[in-house]
């Protein structure tokens, strides 16, 4: 899986299962205003030699917590404006308790854990 | 070998990346504090594409990037 993209991510769709009934899907979009001030886009820098691997043992480590069927991590880059999506995490699990549960976790990872960094422009 | 910095570190260095030369016994720490030497809070080394301790060994032709937080999302 690439979860490194350039510029923003496009809507994704709930992958095909009979077997598991629980998808969770978190987009995290850029937002304006924020803090009162206009935001024009935010300007995503990308490590993108190190991020594969370090969302790679993320998903691992998920998948030792929670039986999972199917994770997604994409993270966009380069300049995301307003209403565009800048970040999915997406599970697919049998029952909603592990979903719910194993997305924020590997949410929480990926904001901690992946090399990005963002600049805020406002006008 | 090759030291690369980003975002805010990056800004405040005035450089993205630069060459120095290998030595023997060298750790992430030592060339925090020749190279960089800033008062950041809370960077992490990460060597060769994982993150690592201050005190590493570092081999012949790695890659040293000093990450300040992250703040992806």
């Amino acid at each position: 899986m690439k979860i490194f993209q350039k510029g923003s991510l496009k809507e994704t769709k709930r992958p095909f299962s009979k077997s598991s009934g629980a998808w969770v899907l978190f987009e995290g979009t850029v937002r304006s205003p924020n803090k009162g001030k206009k935001v024009d886009f935010i300007n995503y820098e990308i490590y993108e030699k190190m991020i594969e691997n370090e969302g790679e043992k993320i998903i691992e480590e998920a998948r030792e917590k929670w039986k999972i069927e199917k994770i997604l991590i994409k993270h966009g880059s380069g300049k995301i404006k307003p209403n565009e999506i800048a970040i999915q995490i997406g599970v697919l699990t049998k029952h909603r308790k592990e979903a719910f549960e194993s997305a924020k976790w590997i949410l929480d990872e990926c904001k901690e854990r992946l090399p990005i960094w963002k600049e805020e422009v406002v006008s | 070998m090759k030291i690369i910095v980003f975002g805010t570190l990056s800004k405040n260095l005035g450089w993205k990346q630069k060459e120095i030369p290998w030595k023997k016994n060298m750790t992430p720490e030592e060339i925090w504090e020749k190279e960089i030497n800033l008062n950041f809070k809370q960077v992490k080394p990460a060597l060769n594409f994982e993150f690592c301790d201050w005190d590493a060994a570092i081999p012949k032709n790695s890659e040293l990037a000093f990450l300040p937080p992250m703040s992806g999302g």
